[in-house]
């Protein structure tokens, strides 16, 4: 059984790989400082190529002509407009770019040319310093800080100053609790149910949204949303975790980035670093359940809630619905205990 | 039986991006019997990278319950089986990961050479991003693009028949290398050739300056005949060596094994055919639902032929697809118990983000089925649109029940296949209870016994028999009388009414007579033929089932009446509801 690993530490070394699909241009060197929503390589996921045929377009009676009166070489660059070819004579006809391309072939009297798209950027999607470029592949940054990873976000990234409105963990984020003082901001907020709280944020140029959960039914209204917002619970009303409320709490004021940028495919999670001007080591990954262990429920009446495994059964439980599975005893800080399936956990270490 | 001694003990390995599972199979009292099966996490992803790590894992786990050593102190596996017990005779390997290696085909016609393309990348796991044909209705330009932009890791070129077309082909290939020049030196794709192999030579000499090309048997060598074995050998072949390049610890594995390893569309497909083939009943068909994390795979046969659609699981691996493609209406309206819409919203966005959780209550439980029901009722249809299928009767249908082991009910099982495929006529629903069919195709190449063998046991066992009656009748009407005759002479009888379900009380295993009673003018021919002196017929872990519900399954509108439904439908099946 595949468990979900979020860390919520206090100190950790974050290194991220920044890849890019297909053609492109890193656009950073080592050692330089990133911001989060700085572009630090840009790739074309797409690309289109034309083929012009010079001796059908300019009606030579062959190919050696045709081919003479290229004036572009394998290589050029041309903006809209440019002169490709041209007849001599006095009917002389010429052919122009429409586009602007650049001329990666030249076969008989054919140019191929690849039309120049508009590019897309990789965001650093943290506050970092560059310390590897993967030639025409991509980037390797890195900081030391906090780190919280959520479990859901918008695919937008930023950084700014840290505030939280949250009095407890059980809170509810409301339109209007979005205050003007609030801006430039990145404010954690408890559960939402209403979108209109994303419009006032946008309203009042929030720079994002740090959410304990939110109503599934305004998910599409966050993923339009222009600010970005991470999720670090789940859908539906579920508190946040103690480990991270504290965790957050104990940074307000300070500058975090928001990275919502991130793709389950490649194993990704959004996530939230406080660059801290401390050395530190790498998290574990990869971890397994075990004794010990800080998890969180992820599902149920208790979904939210921080515990540490105090046991996990050897044999399967059968649950109050007919399932049969492995459960843990959890001890919340509060020393109530509980059984969960072992699917039901996430590890926040 | 030489071939039984040499190949006693052999090793199953299933793998996929999410589960490593392995099956251990040995010669007890002269026939091939399942010892033991054990799991692990494919350690496919960060921070392992390589999926050895996992199948050691498995390996520890089957060592554990077996009792056998399988690898030695280098952790090399111990091949072949030694004196004292330890190691094993044969490896075989089935995997997922699909859409790892992506493929552009290209062939001259529709209906000859583009659909002899289709069927073998069908019965593959490649990605199959693009089909260039000879009356592409795109500019060459537009072809170039789409090989840039696919990156293809192969290109398969076929296309005339033997002696046939030659020019078109020598054409298309003109067009391939074409795009394949405008690629960097570290993307050019490998080229395979399975057409007329009257020019194959001609083919290799223009492509040998640019590309690598391997040359395997016309896939259609005349217009009635398609022969894809010999190129499907070579491209498991092949692929087996892309996969080493690109997934770390595939390799080794690889080379444990005797024959190349077969994708689980592959190695399924023999074991539906094989399947069917078994099937007593004339022009009997059956269909295999293999419902995995990481795919979702439907295999339908009919004498002989082979029918079958692979797709990602979108729960597990692609949660934007499986929120766009989920409508909670159709969520909602097979729970038998009134749920707030935005709970159930809540339930399905969590399910997105954590796939794997475990329903805590009923509530939970009945929200997870439905959207079970949905997953395999969306991915049926689009099987049968992809076929043009449009009946749905099916004398045998098995499921692989690997992650439908957490229902401890069978008969959540029985119903969730009654409700996803609604079939017709009379079916036999099998249980697949470790999944072990693509394993045994796996091990069918080189072992045709062991999986003969093995489907005589308990691996795959009989659900329920179902008959699913057709009837214009108005809900409520009676429309059968149906007599169970039981070998000790005691009888029972039931009416079987329009609009319900009925479960009688036959044992697994259990062999009983059937009478039926029509009650009202109904055809009986759909029970089968011959059936005025009754029907000896075998009870599955859940009875034998007749569903006069009606086809589609008619649902109440009314909340209230639908709910009332479900009750007496769950009640009917053994289903606790509170």
């Amino acid at each position: 059984m595949e468990t979900l690993n979020f860390h919520t530490l206090g100190l950790a070394k974050i290194q991220r790989t920044r890849i890019f699909p297909g053609r492109g241009d890193v656009l950073v060197r080592v050692g330089q400082k990133v911001d989060a929503s700085d572009a630090i390589a840009e790739f074309f996921p797409e690309e289109k190529f034309m083929i012009v045929n010079v001796r059908k377009e300019l009606n030579f009676k062959n190919s050696d002509d045709a081919r003479r009166s290229i004036n572009v070489r394998v290589g050029d660059k041309l903006t809209k407009g440019d002169l490709i070819a041209q007849s001599s004579g006095t009917l002389s006809k010429s052919l122009k770019a429409q586009n602007d391309s650049e001329v990666v072939n030249i076969i008989g009297s054919q140019i191929v040319l690849r039309l120049m798209q508009r590019p897309k950027a990789v965001l650093a999607g943290f506050e970092a310093i560059v310390t590897e470029i993967l030639p025409f592949r991509g980037v390797v940054i890195e900081t030391n800080g906090a780190l919280i990873q959520g479990v859901w976000g918008n695919q937008k990234a930023t950084s700014g100053s840290f505030i939280t409105i949250m009095q407890d963990m059980f809170e509810e984020l409301t339109p209007q609790k979005i205050d003007v003082t609030f801006r430039g901001s990145i404010v954690l907020g408890g559960y939402c149910a209403n979108s209109e709280v994303f419009k006032a944020a946008e309203e009042l140029n929030i720079k994002g949204l740090i959410l304990t959960s939110m109503s599934a039914s305004i998910a599409n209204a966050a993923l339009n949303c222009n600010i970005p917002i991470i999720l670090l619970e789940g859908f539906g009303p579920i508190p946040l975790n103690e480990r991270a409320f504290e965790l957050l709490k104990s940074n307000e004021k300070k500058v975090v980035s928001l990275n919502a940028i991130y793709d389950v495919k490649k194993f990704e999670k959004p996530e939230i670093i406080i660059q801290l001007p401390v050395e530190a080591n790498p998290p574990v990954e990869g971890q397994e359940l075990r004794n010990g262990c800080v998890v969180r429920v992820n599902s149920g009446p208790d979904q939210g809630k921080a515990g540490v495994i105090k046991k996990i059964n050897p044999s399967k439980t059968k649950l109050n619905n007919g399932i049969r599975t492995v459960c843990a005893i959890i001890e919340f800080s509060d020393e109530d205990q509980i059984s969960v399936p072992l699917a039901n956990l996430d590890i926040l270490e | 039986m030489s071939e039984l001694v040499e190949l006693a003990s052999v090793l199953g390995i299933k793998i996929d991006i999410h589960t490593t599972k392995l099956f251990l199979f040995d010669v007890v009292d002269g026939k091939f019997h399942l010892l033991a099966t054990s799991e692990a996490d494919t350690s496919y992803k960060p921070p392992y990278n390589d999926i050895r790590e996992g199948f050691f894992k498995a390996v520890d786990n089957l060592q554990q319950i077996s009792g056998r050593m399988l690898i030695d102190d280098d952790m090399n596996v111990i091949v072949p089986s030694q004196t004292d017990g330890s190691g094993i005779d044969q490896v075989a390997f089935t995997y997922g990961f699909l859409d790892q290696i992506s493929i552009i085909t290209a062939g001259l016609l529709e209906g000859v050479s583009i659909s002899s393309l289709t069927n073998l990348i069908n019965s593959t796991h490649m990605k199959h991003s693009d089909q260039i044909s000879l009356n592409d209705p795109r500019k060459i330009d537009e072809i170039l693009s789409s090989v840039i932009n696919h990156r293809p890791d192969l290109i398969l070129l076929s296309g005339g028949t033997e002696n046939g077309a030659n020019k078109s082909v020598l054409r298309m290939m003109e067009i391939i290398l074409f795009c394949i020049k405008h690629l960097p030196k570290e993307r050019i794709p490998e080229l395979i050739y399975a057409g007329n192999s009257s020019i194959a030579a001609k083919i290799q000499e223009m492509s040998s300056p640019f590309a690598k090309l391997s040359i395997t048997e016309n896939i259609r060598p005349t217009l009635e005949d398609e022969n894809l074995t010999p190129a499907l050998t070579f491209i498991n072949e092949l692929s087996s060596q892309i996969m080493a390049k690109k997934i770390p610890g595939f390799e080794y594995l690889f080379s444990l094994t005797r024959s190349a390893p077969l994708p689980y569309n592959q190695a399924n497909g023999i074991m539906t055919k094989f399947l069917n083939k078994l099937s007593n009943e004339n022009n009997g068909n059956i269909l295999v639902i293999d419902l995995s994390k990481e795919i979702i795979l439907m295999a339908g046969s009919n004498n002989g032929s082979l029918q079958q659609n692979t797709v990602e699981n979108s729960l597990f691996n692609n949660p934007e697809r499986f929120i766009s493609e989920t409508n909670i209406r159709d969520i909602s309206n097979w729970l038998p118990k009134n749920k707030e819409k935005d709970f159930i919203n809540d339930y399905v966005w969590g399910k997105s983000i954590r796939p794997y959780t475990i329903p805590n209550d009923k509530d939970e439980l009945f929200i997870e089925i439905s959207i079970i029901k949905n997953l395999i009722r969306k991915n049926y249809q689009q099987f049968n649109n992809k076929f043009g299928n449009s009946f749905d009767y099916w004398n045998q249908i098995v499921i692989n029940g690997d992650y439908l082991s957490k229902f401890e009910n069978p008969n959540d099982i029985a119903l969730i296949l009654l409700d996803a495929i609604q079939p017709k006529g009379v079916t036999n629903l099998f249980l697949d209870q470790h999944g072990i069919l693509p394993v045994l195709g796996s091990i069918a190449v080189d072992n045709q016994i062991l999986p003969i063998q093995i489907l005589e046991g308990s691996s795959i066992s009989l659900l329920a028999k179902v008959f699913s009656i057709q009837s214009k009748a108005k809900i409520g009407t009676p429309l059968l009388k149906v007599r169970l005759e039981f070998k000790d002479g005691t009888y029972l009888e039931e009416q079987i009414v329009k609009g319900t379900i009925t479960k009688l009380p036959v044992m697994a295993g259990q062999i009983v007579k059937l009478f039926f009673e029509p009650l009202i003018n109904i055809n009986m021919n759909q029970f089968g033929k011959n059936i005025d002196k009754g029907l000896i017929i075998q009870g599955g872990i859940s009875g034998v089932i007749f569903d006069a519900r009606g086809r589609p399954i008619p649902l109440q509108k009314n909340n209230a009446e639908r709910f009332d439904q479900f009750q007496k439908w769950y009640k009917s099946m053994d289903i606790d509801l509170a």
